[in-house]
């Protein structure tokens, strides 16, 4: 996005360029600045909260009314929580950087799919302006934190101020992130199991590739169901369902009209998100930090298969341990102890990681620019605050810590500092590539040493004050008596607060005076070895150019013994030429990305049928659905599609035009023949009674009815698309093959569904 | 950046001001902690007492992971900072790996096997056949204690009777006899060493009960009752507090537990029952 940036090639107007732009780099210079944008916003709504906690009774001109209100400071809870961790901190090291330096990382001249890619950015923009949106609305932002359990979340206006419209805003933008990170996530997986350059085999990534990978697959498998329960949330707030919500509920003496809900169904849901989440926040900063370390060591990594298998092994056992957040929840205390020993695991993967940082800074030549002094930092940060967390996976333990401010200690540590560092560390790591120019130096250490300080001084107390029993998300002290003492700590962590934050205008002096000022940037400053520093800074608009890498080594070659260099990159040739020419996007990753595509959906509809189970066994208010007789009839016009579908595949491959057009209509006009048959099972139940909002049986029908059919329209269409429009990058076998794989997933998808209606009218 | 050979000589002042912050922060933080600056407050239970013994242990075992790897890093850093020496080229050692990974899995496999019994002692066990049942009410903003009176029983609730301006918090049916003796209290009073038990119960949003003395925290979910258990063995009074997120209220939402002797328990008995 500099002047200094002139695309080889491009004709393309200011607009295509540098707004709509499908250029990868593009793309991640737009998350990042979003980022920036957002962490400036949240850092402003914590000083605030800071402020008020310490001094309470000072007018503040820009809060309506002066004094802040608890609803107020409930408001900046909810809002600092979510705009940091959705818009900074799974922005900026996954979506920004990765979107930025993933390809050029691995040889390729792009994303798989880079339309899809411009979509996911203005997607996440527009959940970033609905979600901001929220402090304008009447009543205000939502005050239920960024977790919003109902039913605090799920009545409305009437548990509080803010949970009218405000909370409404911030389910559908975090609906819409759902959406963006998904279609970001299947991009990043095709694109780094389908484009690696020749010679890039998987372990010859550099453990920032992986960790990005490894990211993007938790992405895809946690954000489904987070938009399936924020779905669901949406529904019991304003369609009269009962999913979160049980019967006899009083709020402020009216009695609400729901039935039979659980609330602990939302919460499995949430943080059945919400873990895998903290790690997609962290592993693109360890990826990082590796990285950096081995390079001004001057070092391989150490352990580098370890490395990418303990990322791997934290991804998966991110997925096991959600309970560790609903020890105290009311949930089954046996699986407390299930949930304990599996984050105790993580525990495992996770020292690895450390130990092997330490393993590569021993015996290295350490060199201690800016970049290497925030992943060193780091290192500090993931140690204190992952220590912190062995106290918390303790069930025991944690039934004293639980919601004190020991928890925000540990999660702003590892989350709010640690990949905070890894988002500094990226940031004057790269800065010369992306723009051409170095940011300076003294200002970075500068930045970096009040910083380091700074963050211990505010997030250190924090335990002190939980473990006297400090509670979180408390707009005061003066509830409980004992809390009074706690003062002194508060206002040690304000002062701190408030220096550390100005400390970070430093950095923004330094980032935006550089981008114009800075001073040029050669090619490879940092004498690195991966492939990013064997092309120009900035990149041209294909990455490399005429000359494509293949690659002939692995990532972290420092120090090789018998070399002249202390590195040696990765496309350099033994013999010393190395061009394979451009590279164009192969046909097998859009079969992937549908693979991908489909992977997600299924997660979707998983998260759904769990939540049916769950409901069923919570409460005795379900009466079974009477199938109607018509989905019979529907069901078999969906395999007769398939089949018709089959035949077309057939004939296309047999270059038989006429036949493969004709099933090809065929197969679209079943779907609508199937929708038409749903519509009249739908206006059947409707007719019988069955509301959505009445009987649980009924809701559920309805959502997975209108959540398949949904899926069967966007099939339909892209029948229709793949008939009528000349394909560009996909050729038509590709685009048919994607197609089918999508049409056969959302029928066997149906028949699973249809069974389990059929098997609940059973009971 | 520097070639090979040749020294950075700006790495000595990171090197060694990264050292002593890092040297700091350890001395900081073992102090700290081992000076009990900021403890939790005395337990009153013997189930407290375990927890504690818990905390403390995993304390030991964080803190010495803590001193070695933050300390391994500060000398790592200060060490083999650039002065000029070749790196020393390694990709791993497979043996280091296997022996800390083993060190790391058992201690934390240890550490949960060990807080076993802090956890299944509360949570697994039923309470004792002559524990005394409160019944606990949590709303917007306020607690509510529910004593089943001299009959030993809870009358009915109907959540469309509840009234709280008119004296009837907690919607008690007038036509359940039951009901008739029950006692409605804004704060717990309970004697000391015997097994109580309690029924947590929400009438609109999650809440949650906490007593640190005891050590013992639970949400309080509408739609189910979860009881929990504990028996005091110090008198007192100790501040109950909502620690789950429940509106605009929720810092204010606190309340007191008394632990009191068996003659003034009894008094306190007569003494409601009277005011009925």
């Amino acid at each position: 996005m500099s002047s200094t940036h002139a695309p080889a090639g491009s004709s393309r107007g200011f607009i295509r360029r540098y707004i709509f732009s499908t250029d990868h780099k593009v793309v991640g210079l737009q998350y990042l600045f979003l980022a920036l944008a957002a962490v400036t916003l949240g850092i402003i709504l914590s000083l605030l909260m800071r402020f008020h906690l310490v001094w309470p009774a000072v007018h503040l001109p820009f809060v309506g009314g002066g004094i802040m209100t608890p609803e107020q400071y409930l408001a900046l809870v909810t809002m600092h929580g979510t705009i940091m961790v959705f818009f900074v901190l799974t922005t900026a090291p996954q979506s920004a950087f990765g979107n930025y330096f993933l390809p050029i990382q691995i040889g390729a001249p792009d994303m798989a799919f880079p339309t899809l890619n411009m979509l996911s950015f203005w997607l996440t923009l527009a959940a970033f302006l609905c979600v901001i949106a929220a402090f304008l609305v009447p009543g205000g932002a939502p005050i239920s934190g960024w977790t919003a359990y109902p039913p605090l979340s799920g009545l409305g206006e009437v548990t509080g101020p803010g949970e009218g419209l405000g909370q409404t805003l911030w389910i559908v933008s975090i609906l819409i992130f759902c959406f963006a990170s998904l279609l970001g996530a299947l991009n990043f997986i095709a694109t780094t199991i389908d484009m690696r350059a020749p010679g890039m085999t998987l372990m010859r990534m550099p453990l920032t590739v992986w960790a990005w990978f490894v990211t993007a697959i938790l992405s895809l498998l946690a954000f489904s169901v987070l938009l399936a329960g924020g779905i669901l949330l949406l529904l019991d707030r304003s369609a009269g369902t009962s999913f979160f919500l049980p019967a006899g509920l009083v709020v402020n003496g009216e009695l609400q009209s729901h039935n039979g809900g659980s609330p602990l169904l939302w919460q499995h849901l949430f943080w059945f998100f919400g873990h895998p989440e903290v790690y997609i926040a962290i592993l693109p900063g360890m990826g990082v930090v590796s990285h950096i370390l081995a390079n001004f060591s001057r070092k391989p990594v150490f352990g580098y298969r370890a490395m990418a298998f303990a990322l791997c092994a934290i991804g998966f056992l991110g997925f096991l341990v959600w309970g560790h957040h609903m020890f105290v929840s009311g949930m089954n205390p046996y699986s407390g102890l299930a949930f304990s020993v599996l984050t105790m695991s993580i525990g495992v993967p996770s020292a690895i990681k450390t130990f092997n940082w330490l393993g590569t800074l021993w015996g290295g030549k350490i060199q201690f620019q800016t970049p290497m002094l925030f992943a060193i930092g780091f290192v500090s940060f993931f140690v204190t605050g992952g220590l912190s967390g062995i106290f918390l996976a303790q069930p025991a333990v944690d039934t004293m810590l639980h919601a004190t401010y020991y928890v925000v200690g540990h999660f702003h540590i590892v989350m709010g500092v640690a990949a905070v560092f890894g988002i500094f560390a990226a940031t004057y790591y790269w800065f010369p590539k992306m723009f051409g120019r170095r940011m300076d130096e003294r200002l970075g250490k500068l930045h970096f040493w009040l910083t380091f300080v700074g963050v211990y001084c505010v997030f250190m107390p924090m335990h002190f004050v939980g473990i006297e029993g400090g509670i979180r998300r408390y707009a005061d002290s003066t509830g409980a008596g004992y809390l009074a003492a706690l003062q002194p700590l508060h206002s040690f962590m304000t002062i701190a607060a408030f220096i550390t934050a100005s400390a970070q205008l430093i950095f923004f002096y330094n980032f935006f005076h550089s981008l114009k000022r800075g001073e040029r940037a050669a090619t490879n400053p940092w004498n690195a070895t991966t492939l990013e520093w064997a092309t120009s800074s900035p990149p041209p608009l294909n990455n490399f150019g005429d000359h494509f890498p293949r690659v002939h080594r692995g990532p972290y070659e420092y120090s090789v013994p018998g070399e002249k260099e202390d590195f040696l990159p990765q496309n350099l040739a033994p013999e010393g030429s190395g061009a394979t020419g451009s590279r164009e996007i192969p046909q097998r990753a859009y079969v992937t990305g549908m693979a991908m595509l489909l992977s997600g959906i299924l997660m979707f509809f998983m998260a759904l049928v769990s939540a049916y189970f769950v409901r069923k066994g919570f409460s005795s208010d379900w009466r079974p659905l009477e199938v109607p007789r018509v989905l019979w009839v529907a069901t078999l016009i969906l395999l007769a599609s398939s089949g018709t579908l089959v035949f077309s595949r057939r004939d296309l491959l047999a270059r038989q035009e006429d036949g493969f057009r004709h099933w090809w209509g065929v197969t679209a006009i079943l779907g609508l023949f199937f929708l038409a048959a749903e519509a009249i099972a739908w206006r059947q139940l409707t007719a019988a009674g069955v509301s959505l909002g009445g009987n649980p049986s009924g809701s559920f029908f309805y959502v997975f009815a209108a959540a398949h059919a949904l899926h069967l329209l966007g099939g339909i269409a892209a029948l229709l698309v793949v008939a009528f429009r000349p394909t560009t990058r996909l050729t038509r076998g590709t685009a048919t093959e994607v197609v089918s794989l999508y049409w056969h997933s959302m029928n066997a998808l149906w028949v699973f569904l249809f069974i389990l209606l059929l098997a609940g009218a059973q009971s | 950046m520097t070639q090979k050979g040749k020294s950075d000589s700006g790495s000595a002042g990171s090197a060694v001001l990264l050292a002593v912050l890092l040297v700091t922060l350890v001395a900081a933080t073992v102090y700290v902690f081992a000076a009990r600056l900021y403890p939790a407050p005395p337990p009153i239970t013997s189930t407290a007492v375990l927890i504690d013994r818990q905390y403390d242990l995993t304390l030991y075992v964080a803190g010495v992971v803590f001193v070695l790897a933050q300390l391994g890093l500060a000398f790592a850093v200060f060490r083999f900072r650039d002065r000029g020496q070749p790196a020393r080229f390694t990709r791993g050692n497979v043996a280091a790996e296997i022996i800390w990974t083993s060190l790391t899995f058992l201690a934390f496999l240890g550490l949960a096997i060990a807080g076993r019994n802090a956890w299944a002692e509360v949570r697994y066990a039923s309470p004792a056949p002559d524990a005394i049942q409160v019944e606990v009410t949590t709303t917007q903003f306020v607690y509510t204690f529910r004593y089943p009176g001299a009959d030993g029983k809870f009358g009915r609730l109907d959540p469309s009777l509840i009234n709280a301006p008119a004296g009837n918090p907690l919607g008690l049916d007038p036509n359940d006899r039951a009901g008739n003796d029950d006692i409605v209290v804004p704060d717990l009073t309970v004697p000391v060493n015997r097994p109580i038990e309690l029924l947590l119960r929400s009438q609109d949003v999650v809440h949650n009960f906490f007593v640190r003395e005891l050590r013992l925290q639970q949400d309080s979910v509408p739609g189910m009752m979860i009881p929990v258990n504990f028996t005091s063995n110090r008198t007192g009074r100790f501040e109950i507090v909502c620690t789950q997120l429940c509106g605009l209220g929720h810092s204010k939402m606190h309340s007191f537990l008394d632990v009191v002797s068996e003659s003034e328990y009894e008094a306190f008995l007569k003494q409601q029952a009277a005011g009925q």
